[in-house]
């Protein structure tokens, strides 16, 4: 019983504590609560756009809702093939983050361990920087040629090069951030009092790396999303059937003419989405540099 | 320093070497092309002499030069690039030195508000949308740019054979091929030229907190002498070094904007190979690349060497 009340004020004490920091600014604020909005919307997106296929081919070419041609009940109108498109941009938003959030998840897994690796293995340092420079002397648009060319234009194929492109970044910073960490005095003192390194990264390098960590890790993802629609812009990943907003993209120039927010709305969510990051990113900065 | 410079050529041969490697190997397991006909051995030995004496084969009979492909191909790109570049490093700088100097004013956090904006929106969206904005306006957005090329093709560069060729209306053939880069030139720039923004301006504070710019401040009347004999020639330096990664940046998107506004380059080359499942053309493709990116690596550096030969030492000493 006396573990539960324990238990129990801890946690208040950690919800206040997260309130506290969450409202510490406007940006924090817009950012915060944003990208929860977006991830309810993309979590409840099968039951908001339930009937993603029905067709309304008498309705095609349909005007968005603020015009007078249009229709309430389709926000942005109805495509050339008779699809809802604000149906098709919920869809097409949960890929996309989906598919972002993957890619990146993988690159800070192996970029983490492999910056590390080239922290403390000295020789491991010369290869890693070798292939860095290697895999940047390549264009990602030339890396997804050559393994659609042997191993089909599929959809892993292309999280794959976008991962491999975004890595050497990843790594080259987080090395860096590390390096210095490793350098300071107190780390030096830590040392020679006899800490095992374990225990220094643990409690010393980690807490103070951190909120320079996350900025990166927000990095890595908005510029994963920008690449990997590009690249779906361009007729790459096509193999696998699924609706994305690269994808959408280049299906909605064909109708752009009649109605053009439908080629505006998908980048518009990219462009939502990224600024509420860095919203999120620069909130974060401010409520650290306040504390500090 | 010699060691250290020895050392980065030899990294820069070996890569080389590796993506040569790489080359050969889309060249060979591709189907289709000659050289997936041959054994081993001799599709290697035969792709290396063919690679080195310039003339590779396409079948039994034809042979495919690669002087003329890297003269029709690589120009417009190279063009393009450059353009991108003066653009990108001169609006960059200017925007960053007015945000630097006043950290608090209102022009900074236009600024910033704006690069943060522009940067979140997606290359291909920003160019579909300009192109269809700008697509009847003939003046801003022309079919093709001057047709000096196939006039009289000298050294492939528009620009520069507009020079050369005598007997012409220069100015206007100038113009002609300036409108034509203006538009995918612009759009190129906006990432480089944001990037350059945050560093010229972060520079920019960090230096006018040094002790020499206050103790000339105190000395010197004109504003405007401090800003351009002692704190611009501590800012530029330390941005050269990054200025590589611009240019791959560059690179990258040049040849995606190539697809994009269907110019003709290195871009929609390489995209046409692609959609005809041709290996050698991707393979001539990273060649191409690699020794373009990694010799502008190797330069930059060595300029990096040459204007800061201390440049780790400083940072050790903070």
């Amino acid at each position: 019983m006396n573990n539960l009340a324990i238990y129990r004020t801890k946690l208040r004490y950690t919800y206040t504590a997260f309130v506290r920091t969450m409202h510490h600014n406007l940006f924090l604020i817009i950012g915060f609560y944003g990208l929860l909005l977006t991830l309810i919307a993309c979590i409840l997106t099968p039951w908001l756009a339930s009937n993603i296929d029905q067709l309304y081919p008498l309705k095609r070419f349909l005007m968005p809702a603020w015009f007078e041609q249009g229709d309430i009940n389709h926000i942005l109108g109805i495509d050339n093939t008779g699809k809802d498109i604000f149906k098709r941009l919920l869809w097409a938003l949960q890929t996309s983050l989906a598919i972002t959030l993957l890619i990146t998840l993988y690159v800070i897994l192996i970029g983490t361990v492999m910056s590390l690796w080239t922290v403390f293995c000295r020789p491991a340092a010369h290869i890693v920087l070798l292939s860095i420079q290697t895999i940047t002397a390549i264009p990602p648009l030339l890396m997804m040629m050559i393994l659609s060319l042997f191993s089909g234009n599929t959809l892993n194929n292309l999280m794959m090069v976008v991962g491999v492109s975004l890595l050497p970044r990843f790594i080259h910073n987080l090395y860096n951030m590390v390096n210095n960490e490793l350098k300071k005095t107190y780390i030096i003192a830590l040392r020679l009092d006899g800490l095992s390194i374990m225990n220094i990264m643990r409690y010393s390098v980690f807490p103070n790396i951190l909120a320079n960590f996350v900025s990166e890790c927000i990095a890595i993802f908005t510029t994963c999303l920008l690449a990997l629609t590009t690249l779906t812009f361009l007729n790459f990943g096509i193999e696998s059937d699924y609706n994305e907003l690269g994808v959408m993209m280049r299906e909605m120039i064909a109708i752009m003419p009649i109605n053009q927010w439908a080629f505006i709305a998908p980048g518009l969510a990219i462009l939502c989405v990224i600024l509420l990051l860095n919203f999120f990113d620069y909130g974060l900065q401010q409520a650290r540099s306040y504390r500090d | 320093m010699i060691i250290y410079i020895l050392k980065k050529i030899f990294t820069y041969l070996f890569i080389l070497l590796l993506l040569s490697q790489l080359s050969f190997a889309v060249a060979y397991l591709a189907s289709g092309t000659i050289y997936n006909q041959y054994a081993f051995f001799y599709a290697y030995l035969g792709y290396f002499g063919d690679l080195l004496s310039g003339r590779l084969l396409i079948s039994n009979y034809d042979t495919l030069s690669l002087g003329t492909i890297i003269k029709q191909v690589l120009p417009p790109t190279i063009e393009l690039c450059l353009f991108a570049v003066l653009l990108s490093s001169i609006t960059g700088s200017l925007l960053g030195i007015i945000a630097g100097l006043k950290p608090d004013h209102w022009s900074n956090k236009l600024i910033q508000a704006g690069s943060l904006i522009i940067s979140a929106c997606p290359i291909v969206w920003l160019a579909v949308l300009m192109m269809s904005l700008f697509a009847s306006n003939h003046y801003l957005f022309p079919d093709s740019g001057s047709l000096i090329e196939q006039i009289n093709p000298k050294t492939g560069f528009p620009i520069i054979d507009v020079f050369l060729t005598p007997d012409l209306n220069r100015s206007q053939e100038l113009i002609k091929e300036l409108q034509y880069l203006a538009l995918p030139g612009i759009i190129l720039s906006i990432h480089p030229c944001i990037i350059t923004i945050q560093l010229i301006s972060q520079q920019v504070v960090k230096v006018a907190k040094q002790k020499y710019i206050q103790a000339i401040s105190i000395r010197e009347q004109s504003q405007l002498k401090i800003l351009l004999r002692h704190m611009l020639p501590n800012v530029f330096p330390s941005i050269i070094p990054r200025l590589t990664y611009n240019l791959t940046i560059i690179l990258y998107s040049a040849i995606i904007i190539e697809i994009i506004f269907k110019r003709p380059g290195l871009g929609t080359w390489v995209m046409q190979g692609f959609v005809d499942k041709n290996g050698l053309v991707i393979a001539i493709a990273i060649m191409i690349c690699g020794v373009l990116l990694c010799s502008l690596n190797l330069f930059i550096m060595l300029i990096t060497i040459m204007i800061q030969p201390l440049r780790h030492q400083e940072l050790y000493d903070e």
